[in-house]
C-alpha cells in the first residue's frame, strides 16, 4: 500500500472511532422488524369496528394503466372494454432478496432488493369500497388501514383468503400490488369472509397515510 | 424458532452495533443519521433473519452502503444539497497526524457513491468485484469512482499545501 493509500485508510478509520457508541433496543428493532415481514392481518371487522376511524373515507379513481405492468396481469371487463386492473391480490410463491433481474417475471417490492415471483392464484380488481385509516386502538400505538371490497368482489376474497390460509410459507402469503409494485405481503392465517381486512401499518400515521395515497392516486 | 430469532438478533445487536455504527459514520459523517441508517439496517436484518441469520452482518452492511447512496441520490434530486463548512484557512503542515485530519474532512465532502467505494476498498480491503457486486454498480465504476475520489482528495493535500508524497511522511 503506498503512502496516499495509507492516508486514506487512516483518515476513514479515525472517522470511524469519531461515532458514539448507540443506545439501540434490540426488541424494538425486532419488532419493527417483524412488522415489516409480517403485516398483521385481521378476520374480524369487529376491531375495525371498535377502532375510532379516521376521516380518511377514500373514494378510489377508475381504471388506470399500472406504470409498471405486472406479468401476464388479471384482466376485469368494465363496460365491454378490457384493460388491466391497477390492483391485484396474488399468492406469493417466492421472495428474494435482489433486485429484478430484466426480463424477469419477479415483481418490486417497496424496497428495492426485493423481488417477488406470484403464482397465478389471485384476483384482480378495479377499486375497493372504501380505504380508511384506523387510529390505534387502547393500549396499542399501531395505526392500520381498513379495506372494504366491493359486494361482487367478496366471495372472490373468501375463496382466495381460504386458498391461501392452507398453504405452506411462503405461500400463505397475499401480496397487495398496485400499479405493479408489491406495497405489503400479509401472510393469511384463516379466510376471511367479511368482505374487509385491515393491514397493521406501524406506528407512524404517516406509513398508514402513505398507503392510502398509493391507493388513492391510481 | 421466532423466541430463537429473536435471541440471536438481540445477541448480534449488542455484539457488533458498536463496530457497525462506526461504519455508519463514515459513510454519514453525522451521528445522528449514522444511528438512523445502523437502525434502518437492523430493521430490515430483523424482517429477513431466516433467511440471513448464518450471515447477518455482510447483510446489514449491504443495508447500510445501498441505503446511503439511495438517501444521497433523493437527496440530491430534492436538491437539499448537504454543503460542508468551508475549511478554515489551511495551515501547512508535515505530520501524518495533520495530513489524516485534512483528509478526513475532505472525505465529508465526497459524495455517498464515492465515499462508500472508498470504505469497502480501503477500510474492508474487499476486491473490486466484490465492491461492485455489494453497491449493485459495474466495475468499470468502481475503478472510475475510486480514482475520481482519490483524485479528489489528492487536489485537497496540494491545496493544503501537502503534496501526496509529503502527507506520508
Amino acid at each position: 500500500m503506498n503512502e496516499p493509500d495509507d492516508l486514506i485508510t487512516s483518515a476513514l478509520r479515525d472517522l470511524a472511532r469519531q461515532a458514539a457508541q448507540p443506545h439501540l433496543s434490540a426488541e424494538t428493532l425486532w419488532r419493527a422488524g417483524r412488522r415489516r415481514r409480517w403485516a398483521a392481518i385481521t378476520t374480524t371487522a369487529a376491531g375495525a369496528a371498535a377502532a375510532t376511524a379516521a376521516a380518511a373515507l377514500i373514494p378510489l379513481a377508475v381504471l388506470s394503466t399500472p406504470a409498471h405492468p405486472a406479468p401476464r396481469p388479471p384482466v376485469i371487463s368494465s363496460a365491454g372494454t378490457h384493460r388491466p386492473a391497477p390492483i391485484q391480490l396474488r399468492q406469493v410463491a417466492r421472495l428474494t432478496h435482489h433486485r429484478c433481474p430484466p426480463g424477469s417475471h419477479g415483481l418490486p417490492g417497496t424496497s428495492k432488493d426485493e423481488c417477488f415471483y406470484l403464482t397465478r392464484t389471485g384476483m384482480a380488481i378495479s377499486r375497493f369500497a372504501s380505504v380508511t385509516i384506523l387510529n390505534p386502538q387502547s393500549g396499542t400505538k399501531a395505526y392500520w388501514v381498513n379495506f372494504r371490497f366491493e359486494r361482487a368482489d367478496i366471495d372472490r376474497f373468501t375463496d382466495l383468503t381460504r386458498k391461501l390460509a392452507n398453504s405452506p410459507t411462503p405461500r400463505n402469503q397475499m401480496a397487495l400490488i398496485i400499479n405493479g409494485v408489491v406495497l405489503m405481503h400479509p401472510y393469511i392465517p384463516a379466510s376471511i369472509s367479511v368482505g374487509e381486512f385491515q393491514l397493521e401499518t406501524g406506528p407512524s400515521r404517516a406509513s398508514a397515510e402513505a398507503l392510502l395515497h398509493q391507493v388513492e392516486h391510481l | 424458532m421466532d423466541e430463537r430469532d429473536r435471541l440471536e438478533f438481540g445477541e448480534f445487536v449488542a455484539a457488533r452495533s458498536g463496530a457497525l455504527i462506526g461504519l455508519a459514520y463514515v459513510l454519514t459523517t453525522d451521528q445522528h443519521a449514522a444511528e438512523d441508517l445502523l437502525q434502518t439496517a437492523l430493521t430490515r436484518a430483523a424482517a429477513r433473519w431466516g433467511r440471513i441469520h448464518s450471515a447477518p452482518e455482510a447483510y446489514v452492511r449491504q443495508i447500510m452502503y445501498r441505503e446511503q447512496i439511495s438517501s444521497w441520490r433523493r437527496r440530491a434530486r430534492r436538491r437539499e444539497t448537504a454543503m460542508a463548512e468551508p475549511p478554515d484557512q489551511a495551515v501547512v503542515a508535515d505530520t501524518g497526524t495533520e495530513a489524516r485530519l485534512i483528509v478526513r474532512e475532505a472525505l465529508r465532502t465526497l459524495p455517498a457513491g464515492k465515499r462508500a467505494v472508498l470504505v469497502l476498498r480501503y477500510i474492508e480491503d474487499l476486491p473490486e468485484a466484490q465492491v461492485a457486486d455489494i453497491l449493485g454498480i459495474s466495475v468499470g465504476t468502481v475503478r472510475s469512482q475510486t480514482s475520481k475520489a482519490i483524485t479528489q482528495l489528492r487536489s485537497v493535500l496540494a491545496l493544503a499545501g501537502l503534496s501526496s508524497t509529503e502527507a506520508g511522511s
